[in-house]
């Protein structure tokens, strides 16, 4: 370890990181941390001056390298400018990480906590220094179909007296809602757990930045002390704005901007352009939200009464026994249609009871009846089901995060089976056409679950949901692999490992493999067909493809680790020297490090093909040959018998033979006498 | 007579046997005519060859090897006094006077005794070194097998099926 690191780290301290840049490990920034990286000194590749700061993923997140050529398109004064972006041979730890090169910020972190106290700022000052640059930064996020994930005072990088705009920190070293406060989130992604909180839109950066004005021109955090639970349940009842306003002393300008970025519609929620057109000196007012309607009468549950729907739709989730006999017995339906003066919603509550109903009564019939009813009552909130809350674009976080940390993965895998998200796609009232990828998606994922070969299953999932997410097989544990160039390189790693598994191959690399390069759907299908020797032989011709794809030249390793794993394949080859010839020339292979070569030697139809034809020739020559020996055997064996089959007509001709010359000496003898 | 044989011939099952005796009856004929023809030769001739004829009745062998092999030699041995006979003129006279002659019963005998000689010795022969060439061509073959052995493996004398990465099948 020491040596590879003393190999990757430059002279100059310097390693390198994407494809023109370097990173110094020795030299940290804490100050520029991210949520899930930490920084370090970088420079572009043979720079004199270190300005520049890396990102290196070290916290087990999944980076958003997928929106890395969105972000490079980016070119605004209030927006990190990210230069670069790639795989990292970090000495630190001898581990392999993603990385992000960014410009250094001209400032530090604007708040360091939530926590701290500010000077209030002038209202005209906020929205000429603070809101104008940064809408237009989120502008242009907007712009490329990006959602930031990660607007708050902690990740803004800002003076007051400093003459620059205040800069967004990164948002790429982890998913958003990854580190983002719940006060931060949108009340639906609030409701939701941190990691299954999904992509999000730029409405809900719209909702942080309008929580970030809020606690700038407060100078202060109005829900200090709170915690995350009595904070939600505060923003369900009374609503996000009046939650956090309630009597704070606002201009009327900023109670306007607040209330139209606050709103927990995201139909009625200002968007970025709303905010340009107001901070241009449009004035825009905001509707009234359906979901802050009271009932006539309360809904009296689990001892507690409940007046509108929002609020009661955790607690369903609490409470499922008691959920579903409030559901079932239609004690729901009738304050829906009675008291909430309901209808409409009262009749999809009941569709949903009606389909669940129509599919049959399976394990878990409450908990499902609980979440479909939910989605009913609340379409645009998150799916609650045994205990977990994600949003549909968050199942696949969620999974991931379950995964990565060996946490039960059952839920989430009926979460998909059972169709929630389709259902909460056929729910949803207005833009259902931009949600109908999702719903086609998890139909898809649906298939895969209920599948449990190589290439399916909750491991297929998990990356097809999340196409940043490294390789979780624990024998590429340490090396994050993400790109498809990096792969075989890191099974080359793992091949130099004296504790390495059995075969280089497992679930989560098949399922990887196959997300990255649907060209090889063909052979996993060979591959869950066959013995297990034909199984790793198929590996090899996919990694054989692999490697003339995407590289490395070499992998001594790996093509060794093949040729002991198939060996005993040599034996397909009957002629014993041909076999030894294959035997020694695997070995030639291994050291050559290209799996061709092995291919080409244990899996090549026309030799193996030849050498069949050959053995069964052989094998006629050798019955044939046992056949004359036990014809000269029964010749030795069977002597009288011998004389008499062929020494007796052997006689006969002897004396025939001599009897003739005897009768031509007589007869000649004769005529010369006579 | 002939009505006995031709009733004989006629009846059913015996058909067959009728005729092969017919056949054998006009032989006998024809050797008779033959033989009063030259009634003197076959004085000489048929006691000269009477091993012959004891061999053919004695001989259980369906090839009658024996016979062929005795007769041969035999005839071989009383021609040498038929031609004397003729060259002396074709009388009883002449012939009763060879006949007379111990050292032609000895010749016509001594041939037939060559005869039995080579039917009881070479027969022996052929089976003994028909065996010594065997054990020879099987050391060879034997040889070739461990070749084939050697080169192909064990499976080779086995009726064993493969798939086709080598393992047997069923």
């Amino acid at each position: 370890m020491q040596q590879k690191t003393e190999r990757a780290e430059g002279a100059n301290g310097f390693v390198p990181l994407g494809g023109k840049s370097e990173v110094a490990p020795a030299s940290p920034l804490p100050t520029f941390d991210g949520v899930g990286g930490t920084a370090y000194v970088a420079r572009l590749r043979g720079a004199s001056s270190s300005d520049l700061m890396a990102l290196i993923c070290r916290n087990g997140y999944p980076p958003r390298s997928d929106i890395v050529n969105q972000l490079r398109g980016i070119d605004n004064p209030a927006v990190l400018r990210l230069l670069d972006s790639g795989m990292i041979d970090f000495p630190v730890d001898g581990q392999r990480y993603y990385g992000f090169v960014f410009e250094q910020p001209l400032n530090g972190r604007f708040w360091q906590s939530l926590d701290e106290v500010h000077a209030p700022l002038g209202e005209d000052f906020v929205n000429r220094r603070f809101i104008a640059p940064l809408a237009d930064g989120l502008r242009q996020f907007a712009d490329v179909g990006l959602m930031h994930g990660s607007v708050r005072p902690t990740n803004i990088f800002w003076r007051e007296n400093s003459s620059g705009a205040p800069q967004l920190g990164e948002c790429v070293t982890a998913a958003p809602g990854i580190g983002q406060p719940l006060l931060f989130e949108s009340l639906e992604r609030a409701q939701a757990a941190p990691h299954a909180r999904g992509t999000g839109t730029i409405l809900d950066d719209m909702y942080a930045l309008g929580v970030t004005v809020l606690l700038l021109v407060l100078g202060r955090n109005p829900l200090k002390g709170i915690d995350d639970a009595t904070l939600l349940r505060l923003r369900l009842e009374r609503g996000s704005f009046a939650t956090l306003v309630e009597n704070a002393k606002l201009a009327p300008g900023h109670v306007e901007l607040l209330r139209g970025l606050l709103h927990d519609d995201p139909r009625q929620r200002w968007n970025a352009y709303d905010l340009e057109q107001w901070c241009s000196g449009q004035r825009l007012s905001p509707k009234q939200s359906e979901f802050s309607k009271r009932a006539s009468r309360g809904l009296v549950f689990c001892g507690k009464e409940y007046w509108q729907i929002r609020p009661l739709v955790p607690v369903l989730w609490a409470n499922v026994a008691e959920a579903a006999k409030l559901i079932d017995g239609g004690e729901l339906d009738r304050w829906l249609r009675r008291s909430m003066n309901d209808d409409e919603r009262a009749d999809r509550v009941q569709d949903a009871i009606d389909t669940l109903k129509n599919s049959g009564r399976t394990a878990y019939y409450d908990e499902q009846l609980v979440t479909m009813a939910t989605i009913a009552l609340d379409p645009n909130g998150p799916i609650g089901y045994r205990g977990q809350v994600v949003m549909p674009s968050g199942v696949g976080g969620g999974l991931a995060e379950a995964m990565r940390t060996g946490q039960n993965l059952q839920i989430m895998g009926e979460v998909i089976s059972n169709q929630f998200v389709g259902f909460w796609v056929n729910q949803q009232s207005g833009g259902k056409a931009d949600l109908v990828p999702l719903a086609q998606s998890f139909e898809r994922m649906r298939g895969h679950v209920e599948r449990a070969n190589y290439g399916s299953g909750l491991e297929r999932v998990v990356y097809e949901l999340n196409p940043t997410l490294a390789c979780l097989s624990p024998m590429l544990r340490g090396q994050n692999v993400i790109a498809a160039k990096d792969f075989l390189g890191a099974l080359e790693r793992a091949a130099m490992q004296p504790n390495r598994p059995n075969e280089p191959f497992d679930r989560h690399i098949a399922s990887w493999v196959i997300t990255k390069d649907r060209s090889f759907d063909y052979m996993m299908r060979a591959v869950n067909s066959s013995s297990n020797l034909q199984r790793i032989l198929t590996v090899l011709n996919l990694y054989d493809e692999w490697q003339q794809k995407h590289g490395p030249e070499q992998i001594p390793a790996l093509t060794g680790w093949f040729v002991t794993l198939l060996e005993p394949l040599t034996r397909r080859y009957f002629n014993r020297p041909t076999r030894d010839a294959v035997a020694a020339a695997l070995q030639q292979a291994a050291a050559g490090g290209r799996l061709k070569a092995v291919v080409e030697l244990l899996d090549n139809p026309a030799m193996v093909e030849r050498d069949q034809q050959s053995f069964a020739a052989a094998r006629q020559v050798y019955r044939a040959t046992l056949q004359q020996i036990a014809l000269l055997e029964r010749h030795k064996k069977y002597h009288a018998e011998v004389a008499k089959t062929y020494g007796r007509p052997t006689a006969t001709y002897i004396a025939w033979v001599l009897s003739a010359m005897a009768i031509v000496f007589t007869i000649l003898r004769s005529l010369t006498a006579g | 007579m002939a009505k006995e044989q031709a009733a004989k011939a006629a009846k059913p099952g015996k058909k067959e046997k009728g005729a092969r005796k017919g056949g054998a009856g006009k032989v006998l004929f024809v050797l008779m005519i033959f033989l009063v023809t030259i009634w003197s030769t076959a004085c000489l001739i048929v006691p000269g060859m009477m091993p012959t004829l004891v061999a053919l009745i004695t001989d259980k062998d369906r090839e009658k090897a024996l016979a062929l092999t005795v007769g041969a030699t035999n005839f071989a041995g009383c021609l040498p006094f038929v031609l004397q006979l003729w060259s002396m003129g074709q009388n009883f006279d002449n012939a009763m006077k060879l006949m007379r002659d111990p050292l032609t019963w000895l010749v016509m005998l001594a041939s037939a005794g060559v005869g039995y000689v080579i039917y009881i010795i070479v027969p022996d022969i052929v089976a003994t070194f028909m065996a010594g060439s065997a054990s020879g061509k099987i050391a060879r073959l034997q040889k070739n097998l461990e070749e084939l052995q050697r080169v192909w493996g064990p499976d080779v004398a086995t009726d064993k099926q493969f798939d086709a990465l080598g393992d047997i099948q069923g």
